[in-house]
């Protein structure tokens, strides 16, 4: 068998991952520097650089306050999608009727924008009392259709005979998906929890039209009370955008490679 | 079993933050008296005594005063319980002389620091 070289593909790659980081790197370089971004000729390496823009971020707004915030809605958010995607997942994996009209229902509707359903969804969280709150925080991505297909696949994959054997063991349902479905999906798991994380950490609208409470805010909301204050906003709105950013990038590098197989699983499937 | 447990890189990243937020919060514990000292100098280095050091701080529109003390025989001036972050010192002596506005800038609110340099009464504005 004819054997390529691999380093051409290895400098390609690598190249593009370069160019690909610039924007990231751009963003840390300002945070430490304030450095304006139409300087020129721009510097690769931080000059003088320093924290202070950090602290300028920490102390200018309650930032603590919207990072637990932000936390306790992703926390929410986090938890129910694990629960309620598997249990919808399940179900999509038996075989009842409707089951195919269920499932272009769902495709449907993952084509309709959350800004169309935004009122019926705010007088709903109204109904229930939950405006201002970190549940009505939360509500509406406590189970995304996306996340549903994922555990879907997942579990597709699981053989049909492990199944029946709990359930001759008299497992009921629910502890079918709690005890042998969802332990043998880490790779959906990992993808329900980033995913979840990342759209609930980065919600800017929904926030902004149930919370009042100013100390309800979560830091995307923060992040625009910010610009209203900081007069000069350069090196402090990089540092508050890195700020922002660490964690989900942490647990999305702490869980990438299960998050990759969470996507995968079922592509290549028959 | 229980190694791979509590011993992973989810448990080892958390622990980490944690330990660092906590040590963090510690030093600033000890740190934070908000004591805030230096030295006044003329363009000859030489100490001057009895001038005025006024600490203000900086709020969206204007540069507000906060404090004030005066220098000892060598020069030195001390603040103490200041809760600022980032302020400015300035020197003045009654016959006029003043030195130009400093910036400080601390890592957190009351950070106790020394100046390295001392302000120069005389120097330009």
């Amino acid at each position: 068998m004819h054997r390529y070289p691999h380093w051409p593909f290895h400098v390609t790659l690598s190249t593009i991952c370069a160019l690909m980081l610039v924007p990231f790197i751009w963003v840390l370089k300002t945070s430490l520097t304030g450095e304006n971004i139409f300087t020129y000729p721009p510097s690769v390496l931080p000059q003088d650089p320093h924290l202070f823009y950090y602290v300028d971020v920490w102390y200018t707004i309650p930032f603590f306050r919207y990072l637990v915030n932000s936390f306790l809605v992703s926390l929410i958010v986090v938890v129910a999608n694990i629960v309620f995607n598997a249990m919808a997942g399940y179900a999509l994996t038996r075989e009842f009727i409707g089951k195919k009209a269920i499932i272009i229902l769902f495709l449907s509707c993952m084509m309709i924008p959350f800004q169309v359903t935004i009122i019926p969804a705010y007088l709903i969280t109204k109904e229930l009392g939950l405006l201002n709150t970190h549940l009505g925080m939360a509500l509406p991505v406590m189970s995304t259709i996306v996340c549903i297909f994922v555990f879907k696949a997942s579990f597709d994959a699981v053989p049909r005979s492990l199944i029946d054997a709990a359930r001759i063991d008299g497992l009921p349902d629910w502890k079918i998906i709690f005890k042998v479905m969802v332990p043998l999906s880490q790779s959906a798991i990992a993808t329900n929890i980033i995913l979840a994380f990342i759209w609930s950490w980065n919600n800017f609208l929904w926030p902004l039209v149930i919370i009042r409470d100013q100390h309800m805010q979560t830091l995307p909301l923060g992040l625009s009370r910010f610009l209203t204050v900081v007069e000069d906003t350069t090196g402090a709105l990089y540092a508050f955008c890195i700020m922002v950013l660490i964690p989900g990038l942490v647990i999305f590098l702490l869980a990438q490679r299960q998050f990759i197989a969470g996507l995968t699983t079922g592509a290549a499937k028959g | 079993m229980l190694k791979s447990i509590f011993i992973n890189r989810y448990t080892m990243t958390f622990t980490v933050t944690i330990v660092v937020a906590l040590l963090w919060n510690l030093f600033i514990l000890f740190n934070d008296s908000g004591i805030l000292s230096g030295r006044v100098v003329d363009r000859n280095n030489q100490p001057v005594a009895d001038a005025r050091v006024v600490l203000s701080e900086k709020t969206l529109l204007v540069t507000a005063p906060r404090d004030e003390v005066k220098t000892d025989q060598n020069g030195y001036f001390r603040f103490e319980g200041h809760r600022l972050y980032h302020l400015y010192l300035e020197a003045m002596k009654g016959d006029a002389r003043s030195s130009s506005s400093r910036e400080v800038r601390l890592y957190f609110k009351g950070q106790n620091k020394k100046l390295k340099e001392p302000l120069v009464l005389g120097s330009d504005r």
